[in-house]
């Protein structure tokens, strides 16, 4: 009698289980039960069975080989373009120093010419300069011989430039003096109401003045305007030693009374009808006053 | 001797130096050789394009001696050679003129406009020692009115006293 087929399939299947060799892969694979496959992580379809075909293993063979060739082509590319790269950046460095030298050198040219450029500037200005004041002075030499020709003889040669200087810086060194002293309520007390003329004859130099009027007071150059109240004269370093008070006090009342190196012109008198009528006290207290005011003390 | 008031930031430097002056980390020689450097080239600015006048000063302000002197500090001798070359030495030349500060804020004070010198020699914060020659120095350049001439290069002024700090390390 024939077996159903149902029962037939279950032998051939019974059979090949049989033929197959289960390799354990682990040994925990090994020692776990037979009878609890399905706790096994692997699946049937991954177990080896049996040999492998010889064409599959020659491709697998194959595409080994082909996936080495792969990788090693794939690395010789990155290192030739590496090696691009890196020869690309030295160029590039390279080329930026060479700019960077020829900005320089344009830089440095152009400075060389700026300065060049100055210098000769600096060189015609300095030419030019020379020319005018020697146009100048040939012009200055004409006219003084004009002058000299048209003017007569008994007029007075005119004061020199420089000396007219000196003497404007020493009215420009007391005035300020002046000015601050004004700003005390003493010396504005002392000179309420004057009106003085106060004149220095500096010695080989020229004329200085000092005007004391309506609470003022005015250093110029020159002879005062109208016939001075006191009069001084002397040379010049006597005459400054005296405003910055460095002459002694007892040999400047001898250099008065002697009439030697800075003389009192006008101011004082000795007399014995100025004693009597009080007249040399009042004019010793305006000198005192007047000292006290134009030196810088 | 006239000077431009001081911009904030070049009056704060000055102040550093002058600091400095005081504590003895600036030696006189370097002080006297600021505030002459200071006080002549600035004098370029002012005549600049002037050549004669520049010739008037440096014929008459020049080749002299001067002794400047801060109390209990230093003394030196300053010789005015040219507008930029004024050597300093420390041994005393009791021929020359002297200029006796009190104390060293009187001179940043009078460079700085706060005070002139006419108001410190008033106020006897600054003693003079024969005038006469001193003034030879000083009347020639007061002589040309340089006070107008000043206000009109301040900024290249405050840029010279800048550069000549800024030499000096402040």
């Amino acid at each position: 009698m024939a077996e159903p087929p149902e029962t037939e399939e279950r032998k051939q299947k019974e059979k090949t289980e049989e033929n197959i060799e289960i390799v354990p892969e682990t040994a925990q694979d090994a020692k776990q039960p037979a009878g609890k496959p399905e706790e096994s992580s692997l699946k049937p379809e991954d177990l080896i069975v049996g040999p492998l075909p010889v064409e599959e293993l020659e491709f697998e063979e194959r595409a080994k080989k082909l996936e080495t060739v792969r990788k090693a082509e794939e690395l010789k590319l990155a290192e030739e373009n590496r090696k691009k790269e890196e020869l690309q950046k030295e160029q590039e460095r390279l080329q930026k120093l060479e700019e960077e030298r020829l900005q320089k050198l344009e830089e440095e040219r152009l400075q060389k010419l700026e300065e060049e450029r100055l210098r000769k500037l600096e060189e015609e200005r300095l030419q030019k300069l020379e020319e005018e004041r020697a146009l100048q002075a040939k012009r200055e030499a004409e006219a003084s011989v004009k002058s000299r020709e048209v003017t007569p003889p008994e007029t007075p040669p005119p004061i020199p430039e420089s000396e007219n200087l000196l003497l404007q810086g020493l009215v420009n060194l007391i005035q300020p003096a002046l000015d601050i002293k004004m700003e005390s309520k003493m010396y504005q007390i002392w000179i309420k109401g004057w009106d003085k003329a106060v004149q220095v004859h500096i010695l080989n130099e020229g004329f200085m003045h000092v005007l004391i009027k309506d609470n003022q007071m005015k250093a110029a150059v020159g002879k005062a305007p109208r016939e001075p109240d006191i009069a001084m004269e002397g040379e010049y370093e006597t005459i400054t030693n005296y405003l910055n008070g460095e002459l002694d006090p007892i040999l400047m009342f001898f250099d008065f009374i002697l009439l030697r190196k800075m003389r009192l012109i006008k101011g004082l008198e000795i007399k014995l009808s100025s004693i009597l009528n009080g007249n040399l006290v009042q004019q010793a207290r305006i000198l005192y006053r007047i000292d006290k005011i134009l030196k810088l003390k | 001797m006239t000077f431009n008031p001081l911009t904030p930031a070049i009056r704060e430097r000055g102040i550093r130096f002058f600091k400095a002056i005081e504590n003895k980390s600036v030696t006189g020689l370097t002080a006297a050789q600021f505030f002459f450097r200071y006080f002549f080239q600035r004098l370029k600015l002012m005549f600049k394009g002037e050549p004669d006048k520049l010739d008037y000063i440096a014929k008459n302000s020049m080749n002299r001696k001067c002794v400047l002197a801060v109390k209990n500090l230093f003394q030196v001798t300053v010789f005015l050679k040219s507008f930029d070359e004024i050597p300093v030495s420390e041994i005393p030349d009791y021929k020359a003129p002297k200029l006796t500060f009190e104390d060293v804020w009187i001179v940043f004070g009078i460079i700085a406009s706060d005070l002139t010198l006419m108001q410190a020699i008033l106020d006897k914060k600054v003693k003079i020692d024969k005038l006469a020659e001193l003034a030879m120095i000083f009347i020639p350049i007061e002589s040309l009115n340089p006070k107008d001439r000043l206000a009109k290069v301040k900024d290249q002024d405050m840029e010279l006293l800048g550069q000549i700090l800024a030499e000096l390390g402040f």
